[in-house]
């Protein structure tokens, strides 16, 4: 019996040492932030990684499906038809609804993650010449964190508050803490003034360790760049933010403190969309960018085109008619460079497009979408312009509106129109509005912006914080673009101009309340 | 005092009889009542795990004793025992009786034990089942042979291991799902067997219910299927055996009554589609006759009719201490869709020694096998420039192939003028200009060795490895449309190529001690053993884009063009990685016998797994088992009605330790916080980002199974079968806990709930007739399996994810469809029509309306029956396979009825039908409707898939050894037959069996007819 227990060790023996079988390190795993984030430019490897949480393209491709920016294209089969995004067709399900929320919660946890190691990292790094500059540098990196965390609460707060002017309405979730792996934390949604005084306080912070902004613009390689967040950011989510609370004050402090931007020309806005993408760190419109190279994947033009951006490429979807004919109307001779950087080329908008059957008029009243027309490297890919100076002087017309200015409207629209329009052709053909009301104002603000930023997933919010106040009847399709689907409208009072909370969060947190309607 | 007597004394009688009765070699033929002899039979000594197979010439050779009793068991024959004389010859004749599933054996990697006292559920399917047939691998060769083991094959692909093996239902909702795979001692590391060759399988054993698979601990946890090649046996001479099979393969038919060309193009003029012509781009283009067109037969121009041949040959010997198997086989197998298909050769060669007393015995099984696939891409996609059975499908039938000259000018100028319905022609020249190749090599080695160390203790060990290397090379040649259309518009080279290599290494280490005695009529064996498992994973893989066409070959890397400081457009990017994984076990078995009337087996065993860690790195399993050979017990001596009859009873654990179903390697680290490194934002070639939250407290997936069992045999073994009942619980369930999003994810996976299948087995054979020329045999087996989830991580008592067609409640089963229903077509104005969630009628149902419809994609009935007869060497078998109460969701049906299809693909005629104001009562909608794509949210194309499939049959003539003396051959057997001729279904597609709950073009299974011949020499 002995000898077979003897035999049986030395069995066991013989298997090796058994630990190694199940305690595998497997190679290259990281598993503590401790291990990666050592220094600031450790940190700015982290800031960079959350620039690509931002759902730049999808916003711009929900915008043009959901409202009234889109036609169906020549060579549709059902795309963007069968699934209901072009019939204004949404619940907590929708994908826009959910990859905002996800997305931009994501980036906030990130964010506070990456805030708390650089307190960690400041509170060892010592004294010295060494230590007080990296000092500064976790600083400056930290300020960016707060604008990139005031910017996603911006965007939270613009999609699923119901009523921005309430300070007592429900807005989004205050993420103002460090969170890791507690998976039973629940918040509640804040109010509107909450998340206000959140974002400001946010955008102050920013402030208040970059010696005013001034250090926001310098980044890591030392080159200022409208590819990242800088200070005029930091004033830009502020001026966005006013616009929906109707704080015309602070649009028009934090518009003036914006610096070397202006509304560019009709040259300067034409190389902003062009296919050859030059000088666009220096565009005078371009307040911030999203830079997207070749082997970034995706594509913005993707969403309405297969291929490339042409005429003898597959158009899924095209200009929506409504829109045309906005477009086209600017100036009787297209002298309004919109028109061109807009529409395609190669289109061939028909003039009796009313009478052309339901299959003409799809096969032969070409209106292609050209604004965003790819690169030659990557032919669906520009770069995402996110913020546009003009956006925010057409903020600072609201701001004018909301204080009974009309006329003042009237002018910034004005010098929108005339910068839109190559003098030399034939400043005489601009066609200026006449405004004679405060309605009227927001009508010509909401009318302008519908042309300005076709394509550039501006048109829903617009519609929301802006289509009652104008009169507007909502999103409107030209009768030829809902022939065969019956998608005409949908009204500016629809509960459906505020996203639902995605399903996601309303199952899991017993906290979280729905939008109403859903 | 008293048992220590007895100790002594049953050692001095187990020495007595060592001493006194002395073990001699005893041989003998076993033959059929014809005199022919009977290759396989087991001969078992009685009363102990001791037995052989007789050798192909029906040999057989034990070490007996004059008194033993030897039993012979062969498949289709009677059992009979016999007694051992003097002589040390014992010749054994076997009356047939066709049984195929009752065999003499049980085998598992650690034990093997006679069928009485088997405790468990378990069936075996043996080589007389799998040689032979036109399958490339093996596991579709088992499709209902085993009742409760579910196959379904997903692609059409010569060996693709697109095919879900499920036994006893769903047991996890997102690990694993399939059985583990043991082939000669050697655990697999994937399902996919195509480079095996199934002639080489001498057995099949699959285990299923817990005192089966608890000795397989953390991996038994689907059951496991043991496969056991063939070997030779001692002292035989050697025995030359050759297989052959040539067959043809086609494709099955549909039933979408789709439209031909001069339907269509009548049907598209209703809509006021134009009559488009190519020649508005290209002058010397083809034109369409659109008042009388030419059928373009997209279906011919993809499918062929795909000729395949199997060889095998194998060689057979025995010495007194060594005997080998040696088998080389040759297989080329086209698949229906051209330019696929699979080529294998493999060799095999079995040995086994032992020394002349027979303590010590060793044996090694070796393989080596060499594959290449010519694969289809993207089949089941959207993509209409590459899923080939989209082409061939909905092309549309008035365009031609004549249209594609062999450029991709003409595929672009096809694009530009009929848009998304070029597709047939864009993949005529992705077929010209694309390919997906993968070569795989696999070897499975083992080797043991076993010493008894006295009459009672044994010691043994067994070392076994899988080693497998797949390349694959996929590639898109520079002249290529699909190249050309997604370049950059300054791209001057075109074409791509990607390369992967893996390898994977599986060790496994088994020692054990095993011990037996037998006192009396009470007999008891036990083993111990531990268990190591290691495995290594290794990959790299590099892509490019340019190459030079006039250097290209299709296939090869050729005309490289390197990298340029312009741009980056022909750099090439590289990835290599690597993975371990690993796993340690130890466990022990015990099994006693009184009488071979009783029988209890108690299984324990505990690993440790590499996926988990703290307090759940181990696991503990265990089963117990018991059986009652009621035939054996006084009070049926003399029955006429029961010539056996046994009950058998298990309970235990398994556990399930792939809880995500990404294999060996998948899953590691899934515990702790994870960073990771890689391209970041504005070309940061390295950003830090964190990937992946923690869950610590991970743990198995545990299953827990009851099984209750019935063997029988009834009037002189004329009805003959078995019926198993099982309840089957997974706890522990891996799956989605939502997650609100300030944790940065939406959901995280965890341990949480529980799911049931229970289950009837039913197995059953008769001979109707039995008699010296003629025998008959019918046979059928089935079973029921009701799988239910039992709770799930949200309040809502469902999970279900926005969009998807289906989801889970607590009470239905995995994957149930989650659907709209459908309520017509509104006469008034052509909308469709739905039942809201109060069953009124609505146009506009919301994600409150849909409802539970108690219907998936795994059937809840299946099985097959078939028969076996046998006339003076004449053979025919049938089989037909059956499942029921099984749904689909058929995605070409949406295609061919969609509006927005007219002038793209083609449609079924079924949709001539569609609503107007002249025909309200239509079968589809107003092609204008508004709500049409609630339509594709409904149970509308929700479709029966319940089939009855003529498997196989097979018919042929076995020639006896007297006809053949002339030609010096020991055996001949020829015979022809089909696979899948015939299918009775509602399900409209090619294809009524698949693996999916969703089809689109996807790749059908063929049918086959092949020939096939056998030769001994």
């Amino acid at each position: 019996m002995r000898n077979k227990i003897l035999t049986f060790a030395a069995l066991l023996a013989l298997t090796v040492s058994c630990q190694d079988a199940y305690e595998i390190e497997q190679p290259g795993f990281r598993t503590e932030d401790s291990q990666i984030f050592n220094s600031s430019t450790d940190i700015a490897r982290g800031i960079n990684a959350l620039y690509n949480q931002i759902p730049a393209e999808g916003e711009i491709n929900f915008v043009s499906y959901f409202t009234d920016e889109l036609g169906v294209g020549r060579d549709n089969a059902g795309q963007g038809i069968n699934d209901g995004s072009y019939r204004f067709f949404m619940n907590p399900g929708t994908g826009f609804a959910g990859s905002l929320w996800n997305n931009m919660y994501n980036l906030v946890n990130r964010s506070n993650r990456l805030i708390h190691r650089i307190d960690e990292l400041i509170a060892v790094a010592g004294t010295g010449t060494e230590a007080v500059a990296e000092i500064n540098a976790l600083n400056y990196a930290k300020a960016r964190l707060h604008v990139l965390r005031a910017y996603a609460h911006m965007k939270l707060f613009s999609y699923y508050t119901t009523d921005y002017k309430n300070g007592s309405a429900l807005s989004v979730i205050k993420f103002d803490f460090y969170h890791t792996d507690d998976y039973t934390r629940y918040e509640k949604r804040s109010t509107v003034n909450e998340i206000v005084s959140f974002i400001e306080k946010d955008i102050q912070t920013a402030f208040d360790l970059t010696n005013g902004g001034v250090n926001l613009d310098t980044q890591a390689d030392g080159v200022s760049n409208n590819n990242f967040i800088g200070k005029n950011v930091a004033h830009a989510i502020l001026i966005k933010l006013y616009a929906m609370t109707e704080n015309s004050q602070g649009i028009l402090d934090n518009i003036d403190a914006i610096t070397d931007k202006n509304i560019g020309t009709a040259g300067s806005f034409t190389t902003l969309f062009a296919k050859e993408e030059v000088g666009l760190e220096s565009n005078p419109d371009l307040v911030w960018r999203l830079i997207r190279l070749p082997n970034d994947g995706g594509g913005v033009a993707g969403a309405w085109w297969a291929g490339a951006v042409a005429a003898n490429r597959t158009a899924y979807m095209e200009i929506g008619r409504s829109l045309f004919n906005e477009i086209n109307n600017l100036n009787p001779n297209k002298l309004d460079y919109r028109y061109s950087v807009t529409v395609l080329g190669d289109s061939q908008p028909q003039a009796n497009y009313q009478s052309l059957s339901a299959n003409d008029y799809r096969e032969r009243d070409l209106l292609f979408i050209g604004k965003y027309p790819g690169t030659t490297e990557a032919q669906l890919q520009n770069d995402i312009k996110l913020i546009r100076y003009t956006d925010l002087y057409l903020a600072k017309a609201e701001a004018l509106a909301m204080n009974g200015d009309y006329k003042g409207v009237e002018n910034i629209i004005k010098e929108v129109r005339t910068a839109r329009t190559l003098v030399l052709d034939d400043p005489g053909v601009v066609v200026f509005p006449t405004i004679s009301s405060v309605r009227e104002a927001w009508d010509a603000i909401l009318k302008e912006r519908r042309v300005e930023f076709a394509f550039e997933g501006a048109r829903y919010l617009d519609m929301k914080r802006l289509g009652v106040k104008a009169g507007s009847p909502g999103f409107v399709r030209d009768a030829k673009d809902c022939e065969l689907n019956d998608a005409c409208s949908l009204p500016v009072t629809s509960f459906k101009l505020t996203l639902p909370i995605p399903r996601s969060e309303m199952l899991s947190n017993p906290n979280m309340v729905q939008n109403p309607g859903y | 005092m008293r048992s220590k007597f007895t100790w002594i004394l049953t050692l001095f009688f187990a020495l007595m009889m060592q001493v006194g009765f002395a073990q001699k070699q005893v041989t003998g033929v076993v033959k059929t009542q014809d005199g022919d002899p009977i290759p396989g039979a087991t001969v078992m000594l009685v009363g102990t795990n001791l037995g052989t197979d007789t050798d192909d010439e029906g040999k057989y050779t034990l070490n007996l004793k004059k008194g033993d009793k030897i039993r012979v068991v062969f498949g289709g024959f009677k059992p009979t025992t016999l007694t051992v004389s003097d002589s040390g010859v014992l010749n054994v004749t076997l009356v047939e009786e066709d049984i195929t599933e009752l065999e003499g054996i049980v085998v598992d990697t650690y034990r093997t034990v006679s069928k009485p006292k088997n405790s468990n559920a378990v069936s075996t399917v043996t080589s007389k089942t799998i040689e032979g047939r036109p399958n490339a691998s093996f596991i579709q060769t088992l499709q209902g042979q085993v009742p409760g083991l579910n196959i379904s094959t997903g692609s059409g692909q010569p060996g693709d291991n697109n095919t879900t093996v499920i036994l006893r239902g769903l047991g996890s909702i997102n690990g694993n799902v399939e059985p583990l795979y043991v082939i000669d001692g050697v655990p697999m590391s994937s399902d996919r067997f195509r480079s095996l060759n199934p002639n080489d399988i001498d057995r099949i054993d699959v285990l299923k219910d817990a005192g089966a698979t608890a000795i397989y601990g953390n991996r038994g946890a689907n059951g496991v299927i043991v496969v056991t090649t063939k070997r030779a046996s001692f002292d035989s001479s050697l025995e030359v055996k050759y297989v052959g099979t040539t067959g043809m393969s086609f494709l099955q038919d549909n039933q979408y009554n789709l439209m031909n060309a001069k339907q269509y193009v009548d049907f598209q003029r209703k809509f006021g589609i134009p009559n488009r012509q190519l020649t508005s781009v290209d002058p010397n283009a083809p034109t369409i006759n659109y008042t009388n067109p030419v059928d373009g037969n997209w279906v011919d121009v993809f499918f062929r009719n795909a000729i395949a041949q199997n060889h095998t040959l194998s060689f057979s010997s025995g010495s007194k201490n060594l005997n080998n198997y040696t088998s080389i086989g040759y297989s080329d197998i086209e698949g229906v869709l051209k330019t696929t298909g699979l080529k294998r050769f493999n060799f095999r060669t079995n040995l086994n020694g032992k020394s002349d007393n027979g303590k010590l015995t060793y044996g090694t099984t070796v393989s080596a096998n060499f594959s290449k696939s010519d694969m289809a891409s993207s089949a089941g996609s959207n993509a209409l420039n590459q899923n080939y059975f989209m082409g061939a499908f909905q092309g549309l039938p008035y365009l031609r192939p004549d249209m594609y000259n062999g450029t991709f000018d003409s595929a672009f100028n096809a694009l530009r003028v009929f848009s998304n319905g070029s597709m047939p022609i864009l993949l005529m020249d992705k077929m010209r200009t694309n390919g997906l190749k993968q070569e795989e090599f696999k070897t499975i080695v083992n080797g043991s060795l076993n010493y008894a160390i006295d009459s009672n203790w044994s010691i043994g060990t067994n070392l076994g490895a899988d080693y497998q290397t797949i390349n694959q090379f996929s590639f898109n040649g520079p002249s290529s449309f699909n190249s050309f259309y997604f370049a950059a518009a300054d791209q001057e080279w075109l074409g791509s190529i990607g390369n992967i290599d893996e390898r994977r290494l599986i060790m496994t280490s088994n020692s054990n001690i095993k011990w037996n005695k037998t006192f009396g009529k009470h007999s008891v064996n036990a083993g111990a053993y531990i268990e190591y498992l290691k495995a290594h994973f290794k990959s790299s893989s590099i892509s490019k884009e340019g190459f030079d066409p006039n250097f290209w070959e299709n296939g090869k890397a050729t005309g490289w063009i390197g990298d340029s400081d312009q741009n980056d457009y022909y750099a090439p990017s590289a990835s290599v990685g690597e993975q371990s994984a690993g796993m340690f076990s130890y466990f022990g078995l015990a099994s006693y016998d009184y009488d071979t009337k009783y029988g209890l087996d108690v299984t324990l065993r505990r690993d440790a797994s590499f996926r988990f860690i703290d307090e759940n790195r181990w696991g503990t399993f265990w089963s117990v088992s018991g059986r009652w050979n009621i035939i054996n017990e006084k009070f049926m001596e003399g029955s006429t009605v029961f010539s056996d009859l046994k009950l058998r009873a298990s309970h235990g654990t398994a556990g399930n330790q792939d809880i995500t179903g990404s294999g060996v390697f998948g899953s590691a680290y899934l515990y702790t916080t994870l960073y990771s490194a890689g391209r970041g934002y504005a070309d940061e070639p390295n950003a830090y980002a964190l990937s992946q939250l923690p869950k610590r407290d991970l743990r198995w997936e545990e299953i827990t199974t009851t099984n209750i069992g019935l063997d029988f045999a009834l009037f002189n073994n004329r009805l003959r079968g078995n019926v198993d009942v099982y309840r089957k619980q997974t706890d522990d369930l891996y799956q989605p806990i939502p997650l609100s999003a300030i944790n940065g994810s939406t959901s995280i996976f965890g341990n949480f709930g529980s799911l049931r299948n229970e289950g009837v087995e039913l197995l059953l054979a008769g001979d109707i007739v039995r008699n010296k020329d003629l025998t008959i045999t019918l046979n059928a087996n089935g079973s029921y399996n009701k799988n239910q989830v039992l709770n799930l991580p949200n309040g809502e008592g469902f999970t279900w994810n926005g969009s998807s067609l289906s989801g889970m409640r607590e009470g239905g089963r995995i994957g149930e469809f989650y659907l709209y229903k459908y309520a017509g077509i509104n006469p008034q104005n052509g909308e469709t029509q739905y039942y809201d969630k109060n069953g009124a009628i609505t146009e506009n149902p919301t994600d409150e309306d849909r409802q539970w419809l108690n219907k998936s994609s795994l059937p809840v009935y299946q099985g097959s029956f078939g028969f076996d007869v046998n006339y003076k060497g004449f053979f025919a078998q049938a089989n037909f396979t059956f499942a029921k109460d099984i749904w689909r969701f058929d995605n070409d049906y949406f295609f061919f009825t969609q509006p927005s299809s007219v002038g793209m693909s083609n449609m079924t005629n079924d949709y001539q039908d569609y609503w107007t104001t002249s025909n309200r009562d239509a079968a589809f909608s107003n092609p204008n409707a508004n709500n049409l794509y609630h339509l594709s949210d409904s149970d509308f194309y929700l479709r029966d898939a319940s089939y009855i499939r003529m498997r196989f049959v097979t018919v042929g003539y076995n020639f006896k050894k007297s006809d053949l003396a002339f030609m010096k051959l020991s055996g001949l057997r020829v015979y022809a037959q089909a696979e899948n001729l015939v299918t009775w279904t509602k399900w409209k597609g090619w294809d009524a069996e698949s693996n999916r709950g969703v089809d689109l073009s996807q790749y059908p299974t063929p049918r086959t007819v092949s020939f096939g011949v056998e030769v001994q020499f």
